[in-house]
Formats: C-alpha cells, structure tokens, sequence
C-alpha cells in the first residue's frame, strides 16, 4: 500500500507541473497567432527544410534572435513566437557552434550558399562547419531556397533583390559594361578615398594574414581570382593579379567594395567583420599582387 | 540468490558495457571533427549532424538507462527479500532493448529524425521504447508491491519514483499522440524542453541517486546517516525538478512568466541537492581511510566501486550547483549557446551519473558472476578517466566563457570561431584518454567474465 502512495505522490506532483509548465501555454493561443512577416514555405523551401532537419544542422544552429542587444547587434530584430507558428519542429536549438540563422536569408547570395555548402572552408577558411558535398545538386538547391527564406517576407526580399542584382551584374558582363556597373555603384564620396597605410609594410603584412583568412577561398591564395570556390561562383571573384582590373580600380573603390560588398555577387559585406584599419591593410596588400 | 534469477541484470550490465563503447567511439570522432573540420569528410551517415544524435542516444538510452535499470534489476529483489516477479520478462526487456539500440543507431545514421534534441527516434522507435520502459516498471512495480522486508529503503523510493516519471516523460516529450512527434511553434520548444531536462531531473537523477544510496552503505560498512533526510532530498526532488525546462529558453521567444517560474524552480533545487549531499559526506564521515591504503578491507572491485562512488558525489555537487547559477538571467547571456554548456552535461551524465554507473558495475558485477575484477586496469580507467573528464570539463568552461564575452563584446563570429580551436584541440586530447580509459574498462570487465567461464 505504502508503495502505491509513494507512486501516486510523485505521479501528483509530475501532474501539475505538466499542467502549468507545459499545458498552460498550450492553450495560449497568442503563442500561434501567424506574425505578419510569416511566410508559409513553399514547396522547395519546405523540402530544404527536411534536409535541414535530417542532417541536423540545428545541432550547431540557432534560430532565434533573444531579447538580449548582444543577439541583436549579430542578428537583428527579436524574434517573436508567432514567427514560428506554422513551424513543427521549431528548430529553436540550443548551441552557437555556427551563428544564429534567424534571419540569415538574403544576407549571401544564393552562389555564396553553394559553395559554402560544398565546402565552408572554400567561403570561409576557418570555418569548422562540415561539408555537404554529398548531397545532390536538387537537395542542394532546396536547401539553399529554405536557407535564404529564414526571416520571413524581409529575408525573401533581401534574397529576391540579390538575384535581380546578380543577371543585371551578369547581363552587364555580357555586354562589357561592368566597369560602368560597378563605377556607378560607388557613391562619390568613397571613389576619391586614399589608402592612409600606403605602401606600409607592416599593413602589407597584416593584410596578407587577414587576406589567408577571410579571402583566400574565393579569390586565390594568389589572389588571382581562382579559389575553390570560384567554380561555383557567377559572377567569379575579381583578379587581383590582373593589371587591368589594378589600374581601373582606385582604392577607394576598392573599400567600398570591401566594406559593402557587390550586391548580387558572393562578394558579402565586410564591413561588420573587419575594422578600418584592417580593410586598408587589406588593399596595401592587394597592391602588392599585381603582375 | 542462485545465478539464474540474476540473469536479467547480467545481461544488462554486459549490454551497457559494449553499448558505451560504441558511444564514445563516435564521440571521438566527433571531438576530432571540431579540431580537423575535414575529418572524414564528404560521408553522409559520418558527418557530424547525423553523428551527434548516434552518440547521444547510445550515452543516454544505451549505456546509462542500461546501467541504471540493470542496478534496479540488481537491487530491487535484494531490498525486497523476493525474488523478481518474472526473470522471462526481464530478460524478453533486455532483448528488446538492444534490438532499439541497434535500430535507434541505424535510422539515425541514415538521417531519420524527428529533429528534435533527445526526441530524434522516429515514432515506430519511440513505442519500442516505450513498451519495453513498461514491461520494465511492471516487473519492478510488482515485485515491490509482493515485497517480505516491511521497511522501504529510499532506494526503492527513487526507483519507483522514476518507473512511474519516465513513461510519463517520454510519452509527452514526444509528443507521441501524433506520429510526428512534434507540436506546432513555440510550445514545441517548451515541450522538448519539459522533456530534455526531465530525463535527467526524474529518470537518470531519481536511479543515479537511488543506486547511490544502495552502495555508499554497502561499501563504507555503516548505515547510511539520515534516512529522513533522505525522504526530504526525494519529495523536494519531485516538487521542484518538474518545473526547470524552460530554463533552456530563457530570453527566447517564449512567455517570460514561464521562463520565471523555470528560474524560480531551478534555484529551489539547491534543496534536494543539499539533502543528498550532506547525507552522502555524512554518511562517509570516518570512513575516508577506505579510500586510501586500507584497501585491504575492501575487494578489488568494491574499492574501485568505493572511488567512482565518492568522485562520482564530488561531480554531482558540481554540477548540481552550476545548474541554478546557470539559470540566473545575469549568467544565461555568457554561457547558454556556447561550450559552457556542453561541460555542463558531461559534469552530470558522465562525470555523476556516469561514475556511479561504473560504481555499480564493479560492485554488483562481481556479485552477479562471481568474476574477480583485477585491480590494474581498474585502477587505470579511473585515474585515466579522471584526469581526461577534467581537462574536458576545463577546455570547454573556458571555451564557452570566451565564446559568451566575446559575443557580449561583438567579435565577428568567425573569430570566435577560430580562437576556440585550442581549446577544442585540449578538448580532443582529454576525449582520446577518456575513451582509452573506458577501452580499458571494456577490457577489464570481459577479461573478468572469461576469467569466470574457465
Ligand atoms: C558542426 C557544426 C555545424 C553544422 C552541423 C552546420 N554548421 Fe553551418 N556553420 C557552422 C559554423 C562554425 C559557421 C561559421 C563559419 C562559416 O560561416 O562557415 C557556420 C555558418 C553557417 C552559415 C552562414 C551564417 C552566417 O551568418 O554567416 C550558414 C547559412 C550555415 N552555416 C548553414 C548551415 C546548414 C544549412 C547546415 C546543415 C546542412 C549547417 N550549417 C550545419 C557550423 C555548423
Ligand atoms: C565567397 C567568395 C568571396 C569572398 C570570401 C571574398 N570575395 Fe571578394 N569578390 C568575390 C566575387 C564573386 C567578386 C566579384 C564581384 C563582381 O563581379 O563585381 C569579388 C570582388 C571583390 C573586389 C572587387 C570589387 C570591385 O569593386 O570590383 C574586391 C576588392 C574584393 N572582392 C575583395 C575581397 C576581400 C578583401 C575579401 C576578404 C576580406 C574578399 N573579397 C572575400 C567573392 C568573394
């Protein structure tokens, strides 16, 4: 008897706790009430997010902005619960080895997500993010539509106007007219930069580390335009051995470039990864590739 | 007891044995793949998402609830003075445990998962388990309630406790009123995490600490020191550990009334914690000469028993006490999300529980078999284990602090990134002693078994 007391005791207080902790805000239904930034997956995303799930790439992956500014600063607004309401798994996760991805989408190009997935070491050099060569160029595609969906009606914008960039930046290639492109591309105010650290070299020095880093998978470890990402890039990173591309490009061009990135090109923003006097060091450095 | 009605226990300690060596095997790889990110590389059942479930759940639901169910096999009938109510369906819940581990292995590897942490197995596994947890209960259940000793040790009240929690847990966290397994938006979340902390709070907890108590007295040769202390360390135990899972949420995008309350329970937990600690030291009060040189008093095995017991308490507290100081909203922001927190749960699975499964092994292993456990390579898994487990736990408490300022400082995250892998490759180097360590545990119990069948 005393047995069964015991059983029915511990079976009470399991009992309300479920009742408060868990059942309680199941029935609170502003916890599913759809956001109006929510966007419903279509097919392809939601195929993209199966992947997602199966190769457990939430182990390593936030998806959710915390009411905290350190998360904000990184990631953007908060998230909201009714983000996810259509969303089962949630996929909140629990671990940062790799960053939150919330709000990712739109933030690359859809060819920055190719490479990185065939290799993230070819996009970005230290990373320790496995690599999914294995999958097919079909699940590949999906799962970089759901990659690039991650934030709602705002991300598929972002995304949206990173392709419209990439056939104009290509259209314009195929007509010669880049140059004009990317000329026009850059605000008056930056084309007439000079590079303070030219010629210094200790920036040369630090440049070429920075360079090994962050840019040597896409552009080369010679800088000539030919990283093993550049194979699944269009259009392909810029040649910093070519004395064409040296001569038509002013350093201040060169930093606009770094800091703001191409839009519809892997060429990201780096503006939030490198300080002043890293991307300057960074151009003194690529002066030195030139042929 | 002759040796047939022990046979179930037997089993199930032999199969926790082999299972936990399939688990830290995967473990290194996955420690090495941190460090040499190209390890391996391009094999889908390899790659480190499908790998990290593999592990988890064969620590977890193969070596640990393993260990813990063949002690309560083990304990059970001896507390009772009966013997247990069906050895056939005890040893039809063994068989059917390693045909789900064999299975929860496969389809994890092959990428069938409910994407949900410690809830992966897909629905067909999670009836598996779940009938073969009440095939277990029933027996122990039945056989407690047919018992001949009047008085019911605290052992018998954490195993009940956990028979009764853990189809309760599992069936919820689950979700497993639909195949899916999972609910919709952010109670998904708060499900899993009612569910993720509570196998440890009211199954690995209540049969870690109960074993514990079945041994300490056993092996310092003393009553155990309050036993209504104890009863105080068990009801608080239940009222408070139900409530802490959303304490994985905390300023996350669920209401904050519940991240309060999940504080709230989570610091309460210094009680129980309190009550099993006092009672464990006092207990061992006066009996420390047991530990060093006085070996003769003690076997082989039960001195070694006697070390993984006491560091196993040591490891407890730690962790026990991390626990609440991690749920404060002003320490959440510099260690949730990072390494800080993978320390955390090795601490508690493995540094506790996991001890005391090794306590219980060379305690009752012998006991079941009559093997002799030689005192060499029992000797060496522990130091080496101890030693491995610290550097583990030091690496990655710096690593996850790190990563929790630097975010608070806004380095970009590749850099964090990059200034962890020191600490990853220390961390690689206490994983390789750890899992020699239990190699030579492996070793140690088959060579003792074979010593037997000659
Ligand atoms: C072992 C942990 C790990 C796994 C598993 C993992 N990643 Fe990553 N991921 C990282 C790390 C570390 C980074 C940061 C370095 C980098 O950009 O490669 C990262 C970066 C990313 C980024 C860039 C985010 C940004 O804001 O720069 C995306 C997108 C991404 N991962 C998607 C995925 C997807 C999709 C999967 C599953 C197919 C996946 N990751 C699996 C660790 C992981
Ligand atoms: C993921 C691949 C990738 C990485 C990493 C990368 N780039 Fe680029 N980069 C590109 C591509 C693609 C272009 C070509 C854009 C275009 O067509 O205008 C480019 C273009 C450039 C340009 C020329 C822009 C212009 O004005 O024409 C500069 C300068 C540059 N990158 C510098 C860097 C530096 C410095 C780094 C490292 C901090 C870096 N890149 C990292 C892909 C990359």
């Amino acid at each position: 008897m005393r047995a069964l007391t015991i059983a029915a005791g511990v079976a009470a207080l399991v009992g309300v706790a479920l009742l408060v902790t868990v059942f309680l805000p199941m029935g609170d239904s502003s916890l599913y009430e759809p956001s109006p930034e929510l966007k419903p997956l279509n097919e392809l995303q939601e195929r993209g997010r199966q992947i997602y799930i199966r190769e457990g790439c939430w182990y390593c992956h936030t998806q959710q902005v915390r009411n905290l500014s350190m998360d904000v600063q990184y990631y953007g607004r908060v998230s909201e619960p009714g983000e996810y309401a259509y969303l089962s798994p949630v996929l909140l996760g629990t671990e940062r080895t790799g960053p939150d991805l919330a709000r990712v989408g739109g933030v690359y190009s859809d060819d920055w997500h190719l490479a990185h997935f065939i290799n993230p070491r070819y996009t970005v050099p230290r990373s320790i993010m496995p690599s999914f060569s294995y999958l097919s160029q079909e699940e590949l595609e999906a799962l970089i539509a759901y990659v690039q969906s991650l934030g709602g009606a705002e991300a598929e914008r972002r995304a949206e106007m990173q392709r419209r960039m990439k056939r104009a930046m290509l259209e314009a290639q195929r007509l010669g007219r880049e140059e004009e492109m990317m000329q026009a591309m850059v605000p008056a105010s930056y084309r007439s930069l000079e590079n303070p650290l030219a010629g210094s070299a200790e920036a040369v020095l630090l440049g070429r580390k920075l360079f090994a880093e962050n840019c040597s998978g896409c552009h080369g470890s010679g800088g000539g335009g030919d990283g093993p990402a550049a194979a699944y890039l269009a259009p392909k990173p810029a040649n910093f051995t070519s004395a064409e591309f040296m001569s038509t490009a002013s350093d201040g061009r060169l930093y606009y470039s770094i800091l703001r990135g191409v839009p519809g090109t892997a060429m990201h923003p780096f503006g939030a990864k490198l300080t002043e006097r890293e991307v300057w060091s960074l151009i003194a450095y690529l002066r030195t590739l030139e042929e | 007891m002759g040796g047939d009605s022990n046979t179930a226990a037997r089993w199930l300690f032999i199969s926790a044995v082999a299972w936990l060596g399939a688990a830290v095997t995967v473990a290194l790889l996955l420690a090495v793949k941190f460090v040499f990110p190209e390890f391996l590389s391009g094999s889908a059942p390899l790659q480190f998402g499908r790998l990290r479930p593999v592990h988890i759940t064969l620590a977890a639901f193969g070596w640990l609830s393993m260990v813990q169910v063949g002690m309560a096999y083990y304990t059970v009938p001896r507390l009772a003075r009966v013997e247990l109510h069906s050895q056939r369906l005890a040893k039809l819940s063994v068989l059917l445990w390693n045909l789900f581990l064999i299975l929860a292995a496969i389809t994890l590897l092959a990428g069938m998962t409910q994407g949900r942490e410690y809830a992966e197995l897909v629905y067909p596994l999670d009836v598996l388990f779940l009938a073969l947890l009440a095939l277990v209960a029933y027996n122990l259940l039945r056989t407690v309630l047919v018992r001949k000793e009047e008085k019911l040790y605290v052992t018998l009240w954490y195993f009940l406790a956990a028979l009764v929690w853990m189809p309760v847990v599992y069936f919820v966290g689950n979700v497993m009123w639909t195949p899916k397994g999972a609910l919709y938006g952010v109670n998904d979340a708060i499900v899993n995490w009612f569910y993720g902390h509570n196998i440890l709070g009211l199954w690995f907890t209540p049969l870690g600490v109960g074993a514990a108590y079945y041994l300490l007295p056993k092996l310092v040769q003393k009553p155990l020191y309050s036993h209504r202390l104890s009863l105080l360390g068990f009801w608080t135990l239940g009222l408070f550990y139900p409530w802490v899972g959303t304490h994985h949420l905390i300023f996350g995008p669920v209401p904050v009334w519940a991240q309060s309350v999940a504080i709230i329970a989570s610091v309460a937990m210094v009680l129980p914690v309190l009550a099993v600690t006092v009672n464990f030291w006092k207990t061992i009060e006066g009996r420390w000469h047991l530990l060093a040189g006085a070996q003769e008093r003690l076997s082989a095995g039960d001195s070694v028993a006697l070390k993984f017991l006491v560091l196993g308490g040591v490891w407890y507290l730690l962790t026990c006490l991390q626990g609440p100081f991690q749920a404060l909203r002003q320490v959440q922001p510099y260690v949730h999300f990072t390494n800080w927190v993978v320390a955390h749960a090795h601490l508690a699975l493995l540094g506790a529980f996991s001890f005391w499964g090794f306590a219980c092994i060379y305690y009752a292993l012998p006991r079941l078999t009559g093997a002799e456990v030689s005192p060499r390579p029992a000797k060496a898994h522990f130091y080496l284990l101890t030693i491995g487990l610290s550097g583990f736990i030091a690496s990655l408490t710096v690593a996850g602090l790190i990563q929790g300022s630097s975010w608070q400082a806004g380095v970009p995250f590749v850099d964090v990134v990059a200034s962890l892998r020191p600490y990853l490759a220390v961390r690689l180097v206490s994983a390789v002693m750890m899992v020699a360590s239990v190699y030579i545990f492996i070793y140690a119990v088959f060579s003792s078994l074979r010593g037997v069948r000659r």
